[in-house]
């Protein structure tokens, strides 16, 4: 697995699997964000595509873990979010890239292409 | 003894003659032509202190040879005119019972003549007058004396012959005429001097008084010889002679002009206190200290009371009745007070005849005069009536205003010009549970304000004092249970004519529940938006992964709809992120991300990105400025800004096919223009475009879609880049809108 989407709406997470997958890339998804901390035990994927809010879960605590653990602080992530404020508070809590929702494919195509050429 | 008697005595009887003349108390004594002795009495000899034999048959002036140079001559010229000659008050030093004294003699030389009508003798009587003449020093030096005291009281005298108008005066009242002391005036002289308004008036009257009843009496004015306008007093008595016609006139004249002016002057202020007392419709009376006896009432007392001063009078008595029954004890009360202090003061009210009512207040004073007189109350009487009828009015709206105030839900407070709070109702009480003096002493008021708007109030309350400009502020306040609600604080100077502030009125009203109402409402959107924003990703993201993968397909009518299912969600996005905008911008929680860009690309991108969808318009672009134009601003906010106006260009010209934009800088500023050539707008729509929720409608009423809410972000995206928005419009042939904003150069400095 190359590509991890987590978010805790479960057709988003089923749109980008399918762009991903189009594209040509290993991807998985998990839309319970609580289930999040038992995958990555087991997988460590190469980029983390989640979202700012999420019921029970954010993407900001997400990302805290994984640049918390030096075994997954490697792992790139590209936060989303429909909050208008979204992009100044991934930016804080230390994303790779941002993108807001709704978004234009081709802007999620190049950036996931443009994070796991790294 | 007869005439006739004595006659015969003279002739018949020598001897007899001569032992009288010898025996007579004056001194006798005959010289012959040749001025030799030829008889001598005792008195004589004893005035001269001579023997007899040193006399007789001497002549004179070998005996008192010092006479001869003054004696000489007289008898020469008694001898001549054969008139007497009378040598009055001689003085000669003799020496008397071994004492010199000045010794006084009135000498009478008289010629005798024989019966041929040759000098014969001169007879020489010598009469001692020194007890006389000394009466009469003393008479002088008293008169002297007299003169002395009267010149020092600068009190004239002057004594007048009536008969022939001569008169004699004391050289003081040559100076009150203004002449000098040794200068001697007339009676005509004086009359001329007198006033011609008080000559006849006044002295002519008073010389006809005293010509009936001996006292002669005046005050007046004269003009002095240097034309200085004197006020002079007489006093005077009529001497009448045996006949009882008056003849003589004595009498003192002084120059009184400085009282006169006093008196003048005291007459005048008296008659300005009167004035100002009538102005002041003040009554005037006195009071006896000890019987408080009232009495002196002055016309405009009487007035007051409803007496007519001209024809009616009043006593302490009727006064006292007038006073109404409910004050009686009052100013009993007051009277015995005026009886320690010596100050009379009390409001009563008077029933008068008529049986009206009338307020009066009384104020009076303990006088002690000057000149030893009765210690007495001087006091004044004021029909306060219409005063006391007002403070009742006054009272009564002040009541139904505190109660308006007091019944009012919002606080309501009363600040004075230099911001100290001096009223609070009782809604204030009410909800914050303090005592009204605790909002009155130290800081009372801010007490109850939340710590984290404490200073802000203080800043913004002394501003407004300051600049006397309205206060707003919204804070909270802590209520009786100790917690916070938030309230609107709205104050208003009420400014007098000359602009200073009277009063500030201020009002908290409670908006507790609006601002709850308003973060619940935000919250709502805020979550609708991110709620709604889900479905619309899942949308657009499938539409455009179906295009990616269908796009190249043949079936015309899917490649269509995909396009139009893609545009629809575009525009619901964008409906969702204005509601968005809106709600934060009320809440002032629109940020701004300002940065340095180039205006020039962004249209360029914002046109191109109009043009992918929008298929039915041609946008024209000018460029009417050489070179780049840079801005400082938040350039996605600066993007929406035109994109609303090129969508509403296109959306209100539906029959046109082309939409102008030019971009130029104008005086510092970067300015671009969209212009539409669709329905228009009317003059008075063109002020409620950039209002909420405001929509444009079109000929057949039909309205255009969207919330109306699009030109109002743009304008306050605009208003807070310090920028402009404006519109030219035309009804039915188009519009205009402009937009501009701050060079770089500007805004960074």
């Amino acid at each position: 697995m190359e590509i991890l989407v987590v978010d805790d709406n479960k057709e988003i997470c089923e749109l980008i699997e399918n762009i991903l997958l189009s594209e040509g890339y290993d991807v998985e998804s998990c839309c319970n964000p609580l289930e999040f901390s038992s995958i990555i035990k087991i997988n460590k994927p190469k980029l983390i595509i989640t979202d700012l809010l999420m019921s029970g879960y954010d993407g900001r605590t997400l990302t805290k873990e994984i640049r918390g653990n030096p075994e997954t602080q490697h792992i790139k992530i590209i936060m989303m979010s429909a909050h208008p404020d979204a992009k100044k508070l991934s930016e804080i809590a230390g994303v790779d890239d941002f993108l807001t929702k709704p978004f234009e494919i081709d802007d999620l195509v190049s950036k996931v292409a443009f994070l796991m050429k790294k | 003894m007869d005439n006739i008697g004595l006659l015969s005595l003279f002739q018949n009887k020598e001897n007899v003659l001569e032992n009288v003349l010898q025996k007579t108390p004056f001194g006798f004594s005959l010289i012959n032509e040749d001025y030799v002795f030829e008889f001598a009495n005792e008195a004589w000899l004893k005035i001269v202190q001579k023997r007899k034999e040193e006399v007789f048959g001497k002549k004179i002036f070998d005996i008192f040879p010092e006479t001869e140079e003054y004696l000489l001559s007289i008898f020469e010229n008694v001898k001549n005119t054969r008139e007497p000659f009378y040598a009055p008050e001689h003085n000669i030093k003799l020496k008397r019972q071994g004492f010199v004294e000045d010794v006084y003699f009135n000498f009478i030389y008289q010629p005798i003549y024989s019966e041929s009508g040759a000098l014969q003798y001169f007879a020489t009587v010598v009469l001692e007058v020194t007890d006389l003449v000394s009466t009469k020093n003393k008479i002088k030096a008293d008169e002297e004396r007299l003169r002395l005291a009267t010149e020092s009281s600068q009190t004239a005298t002057w004594d007048l012959n009536i008969r022939t108008s001569e008169v004699i005066h004391s050289p003081y009242l040559s100076k009150i005429f203004g002449y000098e002391e040794h200068e001697k005036l007339s009676h005509v002289e004086m009359q001329n001097h007198i006033s011609e308004q008080d000559r006849f008036e006044i002295v002519g009257k008073a010389f006809e008084t005293a010509i009936k009843t001996g006292v002669y009496q005046y005050e007046a004015r004269l003009i002095d010889k240097n034309g200085v306008e004197k006020w002079i007093a007489t006093t005077g008595k009529i001497f009448f002679d045996e006949q009882g016609e008056p003849n003589r006139m004595v009498g003192v004249m002084q120059d009184v002009t400085q009282r006169k002016t006093n008196e003048i002057l005291l007459q005048q202020s008296h008659h300005q206190l009167n004035t100002a007392m009538d102005a002041s419709k003040l009554g005037r009376f006195d009071m006896d200290f000890e019987t408080q006896e009232k009495y002196n009432f002055s016309p405009q007392f009487l007035e007051i009371l409803g007496y007519d001063s001209a024809t009616e009078q009043m006593s302490s008595e009727v006064f006292e009745k007038h006073i109404h029954q409910d004050f009686v004890a009052q100013r009993i009360t007051a009277l015995q007070e005026a009886k320690k202090t010596g100050d009379l003061f009390y409001q009563t009210k008077m029933i008068l005849r008529d049986g009206t009512e009338k307020w009066i207040e009384i104020y009076g004073r303990l006088l002690t005069p000057d000149d030893g007189q009765k210690p007495y109350v001087s006091g004044t009487i004021r029909d306060i009536t219409e005063h006391k009828i007002y403070e009742e009015k006054i009272n009564d709206s002040e009541k139904k205003y505190r109660f308006l105030a007091d019944s009012m839900p919002q606080i309501v407070w009363i600040g004075e010009k230099d911001g100290r709070l001096t009223y609070f109702n009782k809604a204030t009480m009410n909800y914050s549970g303090k005592k009204y003096n605790e909002f009155l002493e130290g800081d009372g008021w801010l007490d109850i304000v939340h710590p984290d708007e404490k200073s802000e109030n203080v800043r913004l309350w002394a501003k407004s004092v300051r600049t006397k400009k309205p206060f707003f502020f919204e804070h909270r306040f802590r209520n009786k249970n100790g917690a916070y609600r938030w309230f609107l604080s709205r104050a208003f100077p009420e400014l007098d004519e000359f602009g200073t502030v009277k009063k500030w009125v201020g009002t908290s009203t409670d908006i507790d529940d609006m601002k709850r109402q308003e973060k619940q409402k935000n919250d709502f959107i805020k979550m609708a938006n991110h709620e709604l924003k889900t479905p619309v990703t899942t949308i657009k993201g499938y539409v455009q992964l179906l295009k990616k993968m269908r796009g190249d397909s043949e079936d015309q009518f899917l490649v269509n709809s995909l396009n139009t299912i893609e545009n629809q969600v575009n525009k619901l996005n964008s409906l969702i992120g204005d509601l968005l905008d809106i709600s934060r911008m009320e809440s002032g929680k629109l940020p701004l991300k300002i940065r340095d860009f180039s205006l020039v690309k962004l249209v360029t991108e914002t046109i191109e990105d109009i043009k992918a969808s929008e298929e039915s318009h041609q946008i024209k672009f000018e460029l009417k400025h050489t070179g780049d134009v840079e801005v400082y601003a938040d350039k996605d906010r600066i993007t929406q800004v035109l994109n609303n106006l090129l969508t509403n260009a296109i959306k209100y010209s539906p029959a046109a096919n082309v939409v102008n934009v030019d971009l130029f800088v104008d005086k510092k500023c970067a300015i671009v223009t969209v212009e539409d050539f669709g329905i228009g707008m009317e003059k008075d729509e063109l002020k409620k475009i950039f209002k909420r929720f405001y929509r444009v409608s079109g000929d057949d009423e039909e309205t255009f879609p969207g919330f109306g809410i699009g030109l109002f972000i743009v304008k306050d995206i605009m208003e807070r880049h310090n920028g402009k928005i404006w519109v030219q419009s035309e009804k039915n042939k188009g519009s205009k809108f402009y937009f501009s904003l701050p060079m770089t150069t500007d805004l960074k400095k």
